[in-house]
């Protein structure tokens, strides 16, 4: 009899032994099973590994794609739209002044280090953006202090209204605080900690990193959103492989999803049935900047010349259908966007407009500056040559190292009357292009390559920030914009989609152009079998 | 003898590097480029740059930079890059692994493939082999690395798909416990065969790249050298005493005629490493010539010196390492 | 039996001997051959409007990508340029540089060794420690490297080539002065009270011809290929000017796709380099039968 009674009790610890593990969060989720795909995903990147893995400071695509897996922020948005939704905030609201933000924060949330997230991680996330001084903290130009008000609830208070400021939380990452209190050397504030490592609360962590190779993600068991459904396990990101070798990878089916792709390999990938081409309308328009105050072009006429002289018809069909017309100094997709320019070759107006201000046959030199490696810049440069011919003038094609190019647009005298850029706004926001276009603060930098100096056009856009309404605030945009291009200080040539290719096995990918830059939304993917 | 020759030899290492130091560091901020905002990013505003700059130290003046990069040297640190902010050395350590199999590879290739080439086409001289050989050795030469590894990737590995396009291992293969950072020696002392076998297939392209070019000129220098001493006195003798033709060849008569071909051998080290550098870039070998091409472009000053005393510094050892063989090897020498 | 022939090749032609087929390659073979194939290069260079009635620089967008045919041997590019046109006045743009680079180099180097040996001394000493600095590195990363800082564009990459490349020439040179310094007639000319000026132009100089004459040749083709190597690496010519490394270096983007694009460029490099080392090859052998093959 002795006997029997242990033997119960050690049915009853197994078979509660089995409901605990059933019960334990991760493994299966909140409800349900997870089907876990059967092979990792590989992504072909654009470009060589990331310089750094900290959210406060990588501003590039490698960098950004390992941050969106790892880390999350208050709020995100919606993917693909750009609507917000709470992801580590649950509400939020704004004060009628305009200057208080107060969140409410999600419960039950854990960093990849086992620690909990709770309000200090936002102070000590948004503080830290701010003393680096560097990659995400213009978002926070305008934040005077983080407030802790309560268990989960923080204040964000800002030094005057701004519409930006929420369009762009979604770029600050939450970070583990006791990660930054283990690491911190000096006052570093953890840079090299976080440069090659991360303490996030998101779907996937880091599991390796193959310098100058590859970086391994893998799911995080314990993530707040459980993994119920369809997942995939494990992510690696390549690098540094060139762009024909990487679409030979993705038709054999080794690599999963390549970006960006040229125009060139659409044709050859388009009859592929494995194969998905994506175009996305991004928030980039794609310009001939200006120097608006060098030579010839400190003419109005001689401006508005060359942007009748462009074939803009001709670029978009050597884009293969990829680039719709730029109808304004900034992309439509950008909220305040609004008709200010009608993109159209007309030789025989231009060479009237010429005439008009003293050049009938031309007879002068300008120089275009372009990078090496990217194919529509070289495209529109040399179709720009080619069309500027037939009015006489010589255009001079310079290749030129981004830093070299940098360099030189600082000064009015050795900036380039043209240079092919791409733009992009970091927020949805007209406003925010048109300030890097065109505000008198920051002549000869990113963008304002056109020397363009007008205070009218300041102070439109200064006041548009702060308005809060948001049919007040789109008119003024739109005369902002109307304003820029009736000077004819830059050349709108067109809105370039975004092109990569992905195996149709892979479901639920398709390139967030309000991502900044890169969200992989890594925890909707999975991929069939095949 | 031989003492102050080494000891003028390391004195012109020093030279040369000290003179490549100053050099590149004093060229490397006249261009126009700032690395402090290249670092900071395209979307950088100036406070991000000016702090960039102040982390980069590269606000002090410029002989102020100079002195701490000296010192930092003196102690073997090679400062951060400015691109990645990691340590130089660690870029330096990861990557001349790379370098070094695919070079050491070729070398051995060429060595193994030349020599013999060589030989063959000396004893069959004027012989259809003997032309065979000839041809080729004019038609690789002059070949640049580059061109010739788009054409073999074309062939072998886009048409014919017998090679991997790129890389050192196959993207779902982890590399091997790093013991020495050559893949294939690593995954040997793994004992792991899947890696080995990875390893080696993605070393054909770019080795027979590298090889093919040098391989003619190893083979002629050999044939030339070879029937130089075949002419000499002493071995008509020896054929005269009856020794069989093929024990003339190698006991008597290739060992001398190996001379020269040392020498060649090292100098062809230098045109070895400028086509490495090609090589990497083509198929996408993570080395230390496509991080030294990367680091140009990106006005990354400190990674540039680095890898560039790194080169010189193995460069100026090899030639003093052959050198010291052409002394082994030749009995005149050593009296 | 055979035995090991232990005659040279070069050695001129005794009554005894045949003449037989080999003997005619061996002499002249590789001169035939090298000539044959450099020949349409140098045509290329000098008459490109004849070998095709394309622009090379216009771009036309109808007919971008098409493969190789009987209207576009070589297909077309990009911009829907005739490819076999842009390798025809490449052929100017490459050898022109390579040519210019080489002139400027062997005009340096001559000066500076022939310095170097007659006077010897400190002068001596200098020039060739710092030739000897410049030759201890790997040239074509040297040549990077000044091109680097230059920056992009063909006359920056002609000079670095040139910087990188006149030691051999002031080596040569200095070896040479050196060695006709003692000559008979140049102690005599000296002895007879003649100024050194005077006996280097008369005397040293022209004694040097021929075998500067064969290292040109040699070092054209090696240029030709070390421009289009930095070309590919995206340190020369811009575009739309087509120099052939950098047109392979364009071509590589579409190369898997399109290669007709980057191989032809490549295959014109090729061919440039064997024929001009069959001519310096067999210029070699044929001017300087003293000095030995290779």
């Amino acid at each position: 009899m002795s006997k029997r009674i242990p033997f119960s009790i050690l049915t009853v610890a197994l078979v509660a032994m089995v409901l605990v593990t059933m019960a334990a969060p991760g493994s299966t989720g909140p409800s349900g099973q997870t089907i876990w795909a059967s092979r990792p995903l590989v992504i072909g990147s654009c470009c060589d590994e990331p310089k750094t893995i900290d959210p406060a400071v990588t501003i590039d695509i490698p960098g950004t794609r390992i941050v969106s897996m790892a880390y999350e922020p208050l709020i995100s948005y919606r993917k693909g739209t750009a609507e917000f939704e709470p992801v580590l905030a649950t509400s939020w609201e704004v004060s009628p002044d305009g200057k208080v933000y107060t969140f409410q924060l999600r419960r039950g949330v854990k960093f990849h280090d086992g620690t909990s997230f709770n309000e200090r991680a936002v102070k000590v996330t948004f503080d830290r953006v701010k003393a680096v001084k560097l990659g995400v903290s213009f978002f926070l130009d305008n934040m005077a202090e983080v407030k802790v008000v309560g268990p989960m609830k923080v204040q964000i208070v800002l030094t005057r209204p701004d519409v930006a400021f929420l369009y762009g939380l979604p770029r600050i990452k939450i970070i583990s605080p006791s990660a930054l209190a283990k690491n911190r050397r000096g006052d570093d504030w953890g840079q090299d900690f976080f440069r090659s490592n991360e303490a996030g609360t998101g779907p996937y962590r880091l599991d390796r990193w193959d310098r100058a190779r590859q970086i391994e993600m893998v799911a995080f068991k314990d993530y707040w959103r459980g993994w119920s459904g369809k997942h995939i396990q494990r992510i690696i990101d390549r690098f540094s492989v060139d762009l024909s070798t990487k679409l030979l990878l993705l038709e054999r089916g080794e690599m999963d999803i390549i970006e960006p792709i040229g125009l060139s390999d659409i044709k050859r990938l388009q009859n592929n049935p494995r194969v998905r081409i994506g175009a996305v309308d991004v928030l980039r328009g794609y310009y001939h900047t200006v120097n608006n105050q060098r030579g010839p072009l400190r003419d109005k006429r001689v401006r508005q010349a060359m942007l009748l002289a462009f074939p803009y018809d001709e670029m978009r069909q050597l884009m293969s259908g990829y680039a719709t017309p730029l109808r304004s100094v900034v992309p439509s997709t950008l909220d305040g966007f609004c008709t200010a320019f009608e993109p159209r070759q007309d030789l025989v107006r231009a060479k009237q407009l010429l005439a008009e201000a003293g050049f009938p046959t031309g007879g002068f030199r300008l120089t275009l500056v372009y990078l090496p490696g990217i194919e529509p810049e070289r495209l529109s440069a040399q179709l720009f040559k080619a069309a500027l011919a037939e009015l006489g003038v010589t255009l001079d094609l310079q290749e030129k190292e981004w830093g070299t190019l940098l360099e030189s647009q600082k000064r009015v005298d050795t900036a380039p009357d043209f240079a092919a850029l791409y733009v992009t706004s970091p927020v949805p926001y007209a406003g925010a292009q048109l300030f890097r276009l065109g505000h008198s603060s920051i002549r000869g930098q990113s963008y304002n390559w056109q020397f363009y100096d007008n205070k009218e056009f300041d102070k439109l856009i200064e006041t548009a920030q702060e308005t809060l309404d948001r049919t007040r605030r789109n008119e003024m945009l739109c005369r902002a914009q109307r304003m820029l291009m009736d000077d004819a200080a830059i050349m709108p040539i067109m809105n370039q989609q975004w092109l990569d290719a992905s195996r149709s096995r892979v479901t639920g990918y398709k390139y967030d152009p309000y991502a900044y830059v890169f969200d992989l939304h890594a925890y909707g993917l999975f991929i069939e079998g095949e | 003898m031989k003492a102050p020759l080494l000891v003028e030899k390391f004195l012109l290492l020093i030279v040369v590097l000290l003179g490549m130091t100053v050099i590149t560091f004093f060229v490397a901020r006249v261009i126009p480029a700032d690395p402090a905002h290249l670092a900071a990013g395209v979307d950088a505003t100036p406070e991000q740059v000016e702090t960039m700059r102040r982390e980069l130290g590269l606000d002090r003046p410029l002989p102020v930079q100079f002195w701490n990069y000296m010192k930092g040297l003196a102690r073997g640190d090679l400062g951060r890059s400015l691109a990645t902010r990691r340590p130089v050395i660690d870029d330096l350590k990861l990557f001349f692994p790379a370098t070094l199999e695919l070079a050491g590879l070729a070398i051995v290739v060429y060595v193994l493939a030349g020599i013999p080439m060589g030989v063959i086409a000396a004893v069959a001289r004027g012989r259809a082999a003997d032309v065979l050989v000839r041809i080729f050795s004019v038609a690789a030469m002059g070949v640049p690395p580059f061109a010739l590894g788009l054409l073999l990737q074309l062939i072998f590995s886009r048409w014919l798909g017998w090679f991997p396009l790129e890389g050192r291992l196959h993207t779902g293969i982890a590399p091997p416990p790093a013991m020495t950072g050559l893949y294939t020696v690593d995954s040997l002392l793994a004992q792991d065969w899947v890696t080995l076998k990875s390893s080696l297939i993605h070393l054909v392209l770019p080795v027979a790249t590298l090889a093919l070019g040098r391989l003619a000129v190893a083979a002629r220098f050999t044939r030339t050298s070879l029937l130089e001493v075949l002419s000499k006195d002493y071995v008509r003798t020896a054929r005269a005493k009856g020794l069989a033709k093929w024990v003339v060849i190698f006991r008597h008569a290739l060992p001398n005629a190996l001379i020269p071909v040392v020498t060649v051998i090292g100098i062809q080290i230098g045109y070895l490493l400028g086509g490495t550098v090609l090589v990497e870039i083509v198929f996408s070998w993570p080395g230390l010539g496509r991080y030294a091409v990367q680091s140009i472009f990106n006005f990354d000053f400190t990674s540039v010196i680095g890898v560039t005393l790194v080169i010189a510094t193995g460069f100026v050892l090899t030639n003093i390492g052959v050198d010291a063989m052409y002394r082994v090897l030749d009995p005149r020498q050593r009296i | 039996m055979a035995t090991v022939d232990v005659t040279r090749s070069a050695l001129p032609l005794t009554p005894t001997r045949s003449l037989t087929l080999r003997v005619i390659w061996q002499r002249y073979g590789r001169l035939l051959f090298g000539g044959m194939i450099l020949l349409p290069f140098v045509l290329f260079a000098i008459f490109p409007g004849i070998f095709s009635p394309y622009d090379p620089l216009k771009i036309s967008v109808r007919d971008t990508y098409a493969q190789p045919s009987l209207r576009h041997p070589f297909g077309t590019d990009e911009l829907g340029r005739d490819v076999f046109t842009r390798v025809v006045y490449g052929a100017r743009v490459s050898l022109t540089a390579a040519v210019l680079t080489i002139l400027a180099a062997s005009a340096a180097g001559v000066f500076l060794g022939v310095i170097a040996g007659y006077w010897g001394g400190w002068t001596d000493r200098i020039i060739t420690s710092v030739g000897d600095m410049v030759l201890s590195f790997p040239s074509l990363i040297l040549a990077m490297a000044v091109a680097a800082a230059l920056g992009p564009g063909l006359s920056h990459s002609m000079m670095a080539v040139a910087a990188v490349w006149w030691p051999v020439y002031s080596r040569l040179m200095r070896g040479l002065a050196l060695h006709l310094k003692h000559e008979g007639y140049v102690e005599a000319a000296r002895a007879a009270g003649g100024r050194s000026l005077y006996i280097i132009r008369r005397h040293v100089f022209p004694n040097s011809l021929s075998a500067l004459n064969v290292r040109i040749s040699l070092d054209i083709g090696l240029a030709v290929q070390v421009l289009a190597s930095l070309g590919f690496i995206g340190l020369g010519a811009s575009p739309p000017t087509p120099e052939w490394g950098a047109m392979v270096s364009w071509g590589r983007t579409y190369f898997l796709t399109y290669w007709w694009i980057g191989i032809f460029p490549a295959l014109a490099i090729i061919l440039v380099v064997i024929g001009t080392s069959l001519l310096g090859d067999a210029l070699n052998d044929l001017w300087n039968p003293v000095l030995g093959a290779s």
